[in-house]
């Protein structure tokens, strides 16, 4: 015998009320935003800028 | 100087010294938490902060769970936001006419979130306890309220937040 763990014959209830998905938000625009860029503060205008890394 | 550069980073004891007295979010709970033990302790979760040159702009901590259904099945593996908060300074600073600083902070979270699933382990949901002023960021980020069929765990401060989940998964990708 090696089967040492296990947590049912599947690992989670897939039915019922819960959404598995979603549809794509401005959390995935702001996310792609800052994965490339740095946040900057523009003191004067009390405004965020995104400027890209490479730049 | 007329601009700062955010920059997220792990939060740690010389932080926590020097910047977490002036940290203010408007709820002093979520303000301690900064300053205690903790803030910095990874049985409990683990804590980034976006900083400043004038300190912490804002923090987040997080840590594992899952969502369980009414009769304590499992529904999935979560990362779950235990604190996620954004100091008074900067409430009202906006990015474009649709967003916050707020809505940058949680994206940071998300980017994170995102990497841990990408590389490091397997989930299904993000999962939160909303205050009351939260409310509104989350749901504009996609996030919504539990099904009566669904349960996280709570303690005793949780009670009057609104448990909030996300799922991970796209349904166009």
């Amino acid at each position: 015998m090696g089967a040492y763990t296990m947590p049912g014959d599947k690992p989670f209830r897939t039915s019922g009320k819960v959404k598995r998905t979603r549809s794509k938000s401005r959390l995935d625009r702001n996310a792609a935003l800052l994965r490339d860029s740095k946040m900057i503060l523009d003191k004067k205008n009390n405004k965020i800028i995104m400027v890209k890394n490479d730049d | 100087m007329m601009t700062d550069t955010f920059a997220t980073i792990p939060y740690d004891k010389e932080l926590q010294t020097k910047y977490s007295s002036k940290f203010n979010c408007g709820n002093e709970a979520i303000n301690m938490f900064l300053r205690s033990s903790a803030a910095l302790d990874p049985l409990y979760g683990k804590t980034y902060v976006i900083i400043s040159n004038d300190g912490i702009v804002g923090y987040y901590n997080i840590s594992t769970g899952h969502i369980e259904d009414d009769i304590g099945i499992r529904m999935g593996g979560t990362i779950y936001i235990n604190y996620l908060a954004l100091d008074e300074n900067y409430h009202k600073v906006k990015f474009d006419e649709e967003g916050y600083v707020s809505d940058f902070l949680l994206s940071d979270c998300f980017n994170r979130v995102l990497y841990l699933q990408e590389n490091h382990i397997g989930f299904t949901f993000i999962t939160l306890s909303s205050t009351k002023e939260g409310y509104n960021l989350y749901r504009r980020n996609g996030f919504e309220e539990l099904e009566e069929d669904m349960k996280i765990a709570k303690n005793d401060g949780e009670k009057t937040c609104i448990p909030m989940y996300l799922p991970l998964d796209l349904e166009d990708k």
